[in-house]
């Protein structure tokens, strides 16, 4: 239980940050955007019907740009805002920019509800279309507009759960890493009831004082409800007060971190078993006054790119074949550093329990990454199950596949969702890492697994320009000293095999 | 000197291929301190003089003038400080509901740029010339619709404007409600010496208070003058149809139906003005013809302080018997109209075809 509360914190208040920072500023933004989209409409106070029909079709498709995609489109902008595409603040940009046409479309809603006639008998007292805005539309408009905003806000949350994406944490990533990828049932759980409890509040809290600054009491009722409201009023503002304070106390903590010291060492990695070697490297590190900080990622593309870009210093999740077909791929220089340790890829069952029983029309799930996807192929030929026109080489497809004699059927997914996948398909190629995040052990359970001599081992790898970085060759000494060898043979049991 | 001057208002709207003219050259010169009513079925263009005047919308032509100032070509700066002349009071209210009673009438002021210090002074005794300063603190919809309208009224007269503008101030009241709000306007005029145009389709609002009034039909002001001269001697058919129908008494000849028994009766609706309202013309008459004379409904209505009576009356006897009452009656200064209920279905109360 402690260890649940201990993994819980650190990211309710990364998912705090980023839900109240980009909903204040999406807020004000959105408004501005929503008083527009009103009153440059033709007949309105500021009559302006081509900037009316441009900030309508910018609004059109801010709104139908995926917010994943938005996520990575943005990088550069959010690299020119905040100094990194990668971490918590990187991704409260995007959920900004993906927000604002959203609070721009339900402003325009609310302010469209405000009573024309109050609009027109406040033109007759001689208003400025400024007056207009501040006096009567926003005023009016304001307990719609809380409303909104707490529809935005609960939005946000779900959104931020794609932040693992670029490195961002949050409660999101957590369930998606510990819970989902790593079978911890317990952190799904936790993870939800603090996401319920979060929203709960926060509708309450939105309810309360829309209901507050609606000013419609009628006469009768008006003492009973208004000393109801009050109570419910003063608790419904230390709710808030507490969630801005969190938000606030974790916004000066990233920077604190930030702040500290000269820049961590940052290094990109997969959890399992990337994360833990390091973990256990960063006392040695420590004592060489390198401070590491470990950005976990949930996908195989992103530490590349924020290398690239130099979010990254180093990552440290990924084998050379995989590397020079990214590099092949995408344009980049990422190099190898150092060999640390070989995850070898294994055959897992699923509805089938042995090789021998699999049989005509059965599933087979593999990587579908191009690297990965191939190294599967290959790993199901040497099981004696397919044969390959290409031989040996890794760079193979599905369509290389010459000889199938019991007819499998052979799917391409996600690699981290195989270790979901066996209860479906009858058996599934599955990375080591993936495999040891879902309890899976390549000794025991394995039907067959790749040879030691693999090439696919995972390395170090960082820019040409940073290979002989003092910090850089440090790191790489201790991921290939003994004690590494020695953590690595003594927590993995063989599963994870020392390649240096 | 006229302090309201309407000049060739007009005003056309798209209607399918062509235009059509919701305000056709309206003219009208409002003199300072009167209480100058403009009356009109729906439909006539009330909303649109209204909405011109009070330039919601520009007029096509024409120039209105509120103390001096055109509002129709006004633009800007010039616009708004104009605008400042004129208190406008709607039917329907149009308070902010985000704001209480007080901060409600201060909003003009605050428009207008005017100190805390002098607003809130303002505020105050125009919630006292209202009777509303123990609701100062209250939100609008704790109000009832006179208290709304009060506070409309108090809020239309923060910046001492030259002209209060009301459009239907009491058409959303009930009959209590509806003296009360008048009288407050009157003591408007009487006591702040204001300009006041009121805009209805209610013949007793313009009774009660107003000096002068102008029928507006089809987008034209067919007749206009004092009040008791307009109403005691229409010259337009669609004041006499406003008179009619006020007194409801084509639709109370409507139900009887046709005149019965003789075939040459005939409904005659008579109205009577001041001394001669309660004089006894009708007896006279009676006895003076040989028709027949049956009262189906009378009264007596005050008009701008004088006596407006009014009756039904079937009459029945020779063509000739009926012609000479008729003259008689006309004689003694009395408004006779021919009653025809089947001609009159316009005019059927809703519920019977």
């Amino acid at each position: 239980m402690p260890e649940l509360l201990h993994l819980l914190i650190g990211p309710t208040l990364e998912t705090l940050e980023m839900v109240i920072t980009s909903a204040a500023v999406s807020g004000l933004f959105g408004t501005v955007l929503g008083v527009l989209l009103v009153v440059t409409e033709r007949g309105r106070v500021l009559s302006a019907p081509w900037t009316y029909r441009v900030l309508n079709t910018l609004t059109n498709i801010g709104r139908s740009i995926p917010f994943i995609i938005l996520l990575v489109a943005i990088i550069p902008f959010t690299r020119w805002i905040v100094g990194s595409a990668i971490g918590t603040r990187a991704a409260i940009v995007p959920l900004i920019v993906g927000a604002i046409p959203y609070v721009g479309r339900l402003v325009e809603a609310t302010l469209r509800e405000v009573d024309n006639g109050v609009i027109e008998a406040v033109l007759t007292m001689g208003a400025t279309p400024w007056q207009v805005i501040r006096k009567a539309y926003l005023p009016e408009a304001v307990p719609g507009i809380i409303r909104a905003m707490t529809v935005v806000s609960i939005t946000l949350v779900s959104y931020s759960a794609m932040a693992g994406a670029v490195g961002g944490g949050g409660l999101g990533d957590l369930a998606i890493r510990y819970g989902y990828q790593g079978f911890r049932t317990d952190v799904m759980v936790g993870t939800v009831a603090v996401l319920v409890l979060m929203i709960q509040g926060m509708q309450w809290s939105g309810d309360v004082f829309a209901r507050y600054y609606q000013r419609d009491t009628a006469p009768a009722l008006s003492r009973g409800r208004r000393s109801l409201s009050r109570a419910s009023r003063a608790t419904a503002a230390f709710v808030s007060a507490g969630v801005v304070l969190g938000g606030l106390a974790a916004g000066v903590v990233t920077l604190h971190r930030s702040a500290a010291g000269p820049r961590p060492l940052r290094v990109g990695v997969c959890p399992i078993p990337h994360a833990e070697i390091l973990e256990h490297l960063r006392p040695m590190l420590r004592r060489q006054g390198i401070e590491l900080e470990i950005l976990p990622f949930n996908d195989y593309i992103q530490p590349n790119l924020a290398l690239s870009s130099g979010d990254l210093d180093a990552n440290f999740f990924q084998h050379v074949p995989f590397m020079e077909r990214f590099n092949h791929d995408h344009g980049t220089h990422v190099v190898s550093v150092a060999r640390v340790h070989i995850e070898p890829l294994g055959l897992y069952p699923g509805r089938t329990r042995t090789t021998a029983r699999l049989r005509d029309g059965d599933v087979v799930a593999i990587a579908n990454d191009p690297v990965n996807s191939g190294r599967g192929l290959l790993l199901l030929q040497a099981a004696g199950l397919i044969q390959l026109r290409t031989g040996n080489s890794i760079n193979t497809t599905v369509r290389d596949i010459v000889g199938n004699p019991r007819h499998l059927k052979i799917r391409e997914l996600e690699a981290a969702q195989l270790p979901r996948s066996v209860e479906d398909a009858n058996a599934a190629v599955i990375n080591t890492n993936y495999a040891l995040a879902a309890h899976l052990d390549p000794l025991k359970d394995a039907l067959f697994v790749e040879h030691s001599d693999s090439p696919y081992a995972n390395v170090l790898a960082t820019l040409p320009s940073r290979a002989s970085e003092p910090r850089i060759l440090a790191l790489a000494r201790a991921l290939q000293s003994e004690d590494d060898r020695k953590f690595i043979l003594r927590k993995y049991k063989g599963a994870v095999i020392p390649a240096f | 000197m006229s302090v309201v001057q309407l000049e060739d208002v007009t005003k056309r709207y798209r209607n399918g291929d062509g235009w059509s003219n919701a305000l056709s050259a309206v003219n009208l010169s409002v003199e300072r301190g009167s209480i100058q009513g403009i009356i009109g079925f729906s439909g006539a263009g009330k909303s649109t003089l209204l909405r011109c005047v009070s330039r919601l919308e520009k007029p096509d032509e024409g120039r209105v003038l509120i103390d001096g100032a055109d509002l129709a070509s006004a633009t800007g700066r010039d616009l708004r400080s104009a605008r400042r002349k004129l208190g406008v009071v709607f039917q329907q209210f149009h308070l902010m509901r985000s704001r209480t009673v007080a901060d409600n009438i201060a909003l003009p002021l605050e428009i207008a740029g005017e100190r805390p210090m002098h607003i809130h002074s303002r505020v105050q005794d125009l919630l006292g010339y209202v009777g509303l300063q123990d609701k100062q603190h209250v939100y609008p919809a704790q109000l009832s619709g006179g208290q709304r309208q009060r506070v409309a009224i108090a809020r239309a007269l923060a910046t001492k404007p030259a002209v209060l503008l009301t459009d239907e101030p009491t058409s959303a009241l009930d009959p209590e409600t509806t003296a009360s709000v008048l009288d407050l306007l009157k003591r408007v005029r009487d006591e702040l010496g204001v300009t006041i145009l009121l805009i209805t389709h209610e013949l007793n609002a313009v009774r009660a208070i107003c000096d002068y009034v102008a029928v507006l039909d089809s987008g034209c002001i067919v007749e206009q003058g004092p009040v008791e001269q307009v109403f005691t001697r229409p010259m337009s058919r669609a004041t006499e149809r406003l008179l009619g129908k006020d007194l409801h008494l084509s639709q109370l000849a409507t139900h009887l139906g046709k005149p019965s028994d003789h075939p040459d009766s005939v409904f005659l609706e008579i109205h009577f003005f001041g001394a001669d309202a309660t004089d006894h013309i009708l007896f006279d008459v009676a006895r003076s013809t040989d028709a027949t004379f049956s009262i189906l409904h009378a009264q007596i209505v005050n008009l701008n302080r004088l006596g407006h009576g009014s009756m039904l009356v079937e009459v029945s006897g020779t063509v000739s018997a009926l012609a000479t009452v008729q003259d008689r009656l006309r004689a003694r200064g009395a408004n006779v109209v021919i009653v025809e209920p089947w001609q009159n279905a316009p005019f059927t109360v809703s519920g019977h075809a």
